[in-house]
């Protein structure tokens, strides 16, 4: 008979979870060679990428398992990312962390990655992420940009028997499981760079166009939240780097 | 026959009286303010009054729990707990106490609250919902009169109930309640299917952000797969869900039964932490001779904790007492003398008790709160 307790507080391993479409160009190749430098596997499902995203992937040897769509679930969040979860949880790992093909950790949480998840007292942690703006340098901080003051949750611990459920949405889909609520968790005051953001104007331009086009009566996000993407001043803080 | 009511404002009396079989004589226990008989088959007592009624020939309706000590003294044929909703003026502790003794020294409990049906049925045998479902219920007051096993009306409640839920699903969609109390009456009835419409409540919950659903709701799973025979995806589950030291304790004392191989003892764990007393009691029962210490030490808490005192009791004389377990067991006497009425008689075990552990004499404080809130019910 099975007697592993559910939580394990030591010997845990790391596995990282991404859904990718046409990152090649982007932020990809930097965040794989991030992330292999404090987790142990990477899992990936491309959504049907037309350039080199899929031979990106492949360089790297952490990248144990990656799946290739043929035909994009973009439409369909939902299935996407239940898709993904369970294409990660076949293998029964111990914790998992979602990252997205432009997010960093910072180096104090990733310092920090492995008493998080050697312990039995919490299932989740949230972080604290940070949307840069125009570069690598500085963090937006206006009415509308302000995830950062909150905590989002990206690392869980996997536990077989659990009940894992995604709400059926389309859009703005949780990245992990929203059953992950009812356990007990701890808000870090780690950080992340996000960096879908730190491109320059006329990328953002084009991404304020592909938001209004797939939601233009602000039915899945806020109107204002779009257009704010336009503002002429924003307010921005300049990041500094913690140690330790 | 001849009915004793002990009634509590509670509790609407019209509805029982409506259902009781082959009724003759129907006496209220009033307060001495209260007015005279309405009509000729109902009149009115005081509680000084009942010496002068032959004791076998009434059945108690017993909607006051406070009325408990003059019930158990008058000795009727039959007792009926008809279990009122808590007031919010009542003594929290004192009312739970004596709604669970009412409900142990009952032939048959019934309640007008689906919340306290739920409840009670967690916790005991012979209970009855007195909503939609009167016909039921009647017939089996008459089974009890007939000396014969109610699990068969029991039963018929739970499909009856299962089946207003399910329509109600069917009708609704998902929802976090109506899908709740279907998987409830789906487990009780030991129907598997229980677990999809539990998963269907959980989603729901955690949807709409109530994501205090750790224990009420996934823990439930636990529950069923013990019922389904799966034990070790039930411990794992409950695994999930055991956060608190008091939890992490008892998951440590189930991978040491698991060890030796003491399935029932985890069963009996599990039903517990779901707070299903009466499952769990069962498990324990049906240990019967290969009842080891542990399993009589976890028999004894259920027993306690649902008031079931005379079990209680019997079970502490059966087995070498510690001097904790000889405390509880003059502890347990006291309060059976008083529930009884015989007040001198608790008074004395609880002081000679009390001799041991200074703790006891708290029960010398309950008697006050009792008399005050008899006085309150019948003076």
């Amino acid at each position: 008979m099975n007697n592993i307790p559910v939580r394990k507080s030591t010997g845990n391993r790391l596995t990282a979870i991404m859904q990718v479409h046409n990152e090649a160009d982007r932020f990809l190749e930097d965040v794989l060679k991030d992330l292999s430098e404090f987790v142990d596997d990477i899992v990936i499902v491309d959504d049907a990428s037309t350039d080199d995203t899929v031979k990106l992937c492949r360089s790297f040897p952490k990248v144990k398992k990656l799946v290739v769509l043929q035909e994009s679930k973009f439409r369909r969040e939902w299935e996407l990312r239940e898709y993904l979860w369970h294409f990660a949880c076949s293998s029964e790992p111990d914790w998992l962390i979602s990252v997205d093909a432009d997010e960093f950790y910072e180096d104090k949480a990733k310092t920090h990655m492995r008493e998080l998840i050697n312990q039995d007292q919490y299932d989740w942690v949230g972080f604290r992420f940070f949307d840069f703006w125009g570069g690598p340098t500085h963090y937006r901080d206006d009415t509308h940009w302000g995830i950062h003051r909150r905590h989002t949750r990206t690392l869980v611990r996997y536990m077989p028997d659990y009940y894992y459920y995604y709400p059926p949405m389309d859009h703005h889909v949780p990245r992990l499981p929203l059953s992950y609520s009812a356990l007990p968790g701890f808000l870090a005051e780690l950080r992340v760079k996000h960096f879908g953001w730190a491109v320059s104007k006329e990328e953002r331009y084009r991404k304020y166009l592909r938001y209004m086009e797939r939601d233009p009566k602000g039915e899945w996000g806020s109107l204002d939240h779009y257009r704010s993407i336009l503002d002429e001043n924003p307010t921005l803080v300049a990041w500094k780097e913690e140690f330790q | 026959m001849n009915y004793l009511v002990f009634g509590h404002a509670g509790f609407n009396h019209d509805r029982i009286l409506n259902i009781l079989p082959d009724k003759e004589e129907i006496i209220f226990i009033r307060r001495m303010d209260e007015k005279g008989a309405i009509d000729e088959n109902t009149r009115f007592l005081s509680l000084s009054e009942l010496v002068s009624l032959d004791s076998r020939k009434y059945t108690a309706i017993v909607s006051s729990p406070y009325g408990l000590q003059h019930v158990l003294a008058f000795q009727p044929l039959r007792i009926i707990a008809c279990i009122p909703s808590g007031s919010e003026l009542e003594n929290t502790t004192l009312w739970n106490k004596y709604i669970g003794l009412l409900a142990s020294y009952s032939d048959i409990v019934i309640t007008e609250s689906e919340r306290t049906y739920l409840e009670l049925t967690l916790e005991r045998d012979r209970v009855f919902l007195l909503r939609d479902s009167e016909e039921l219920v009647q017939r089996a007051i008459i089974s009890m009169f007939k000396g014969e096993m109610l699990q068969e009306w029991v039963t018929k409640q739970w499909e009856a109930r299962k089946q207003f839920y399910l329509t109600m699903h069917e009708q609704q969609g998902p929802h976090e309640t109506i899908c709740y109390l279907l998987a409830s009456y789906l487990y009780f009835l030991g129907d598997a299917s229980a677990k999809s419409y539990l998963g269907i409540s959980f989603e729901q919950m955690i949807q709409k952000e109530y994501s205090q659903c750790l224990n009420t709701h996934f823990r439930f799973f636990s529950a069923i797969e013990v019922k389904a025979g799966d034990l070790e995806k039930a411990i794992r589950t409950y695994e999930i869900t055991a956060i608190t030291h008091e939890e992490r304790k008892s998951i440590e004392n189930i991978r040491s039964w698991q060890e030796q191989g003491e399935w029932r003892l985890i069963q009996a764990e599990i039903f517990k932490a779901n707070d299903d007393y009466r499952a769990a009691i069962k498990v324990l029962e049906d240990m019967g001779a290969k009842n080891s210490l542990q399993a009589a030490t976890m028999r004894l808490q259920n027993y306690l904790h649902t008031f079931r005192w005379k079990d209680a009791l019997a079970l502490l004389d059966n087995y070498a007492l510690s001097d904790e377990n000889r405390i509880t067991a003059e502890v347990i006497r006291g309060n059976i003398h008083l529930i009884h009425n015989k007040h001198h008689l608790a008074i004395r075990t609880f002081l000679r008790a009390s001799v041991e552990d200074w703790n006891v004499l708290a029960n010398m404080n309950e008697i006050v709160a009792l008399e005050e809130a008899v006085k309150g019910e019948f003076h």
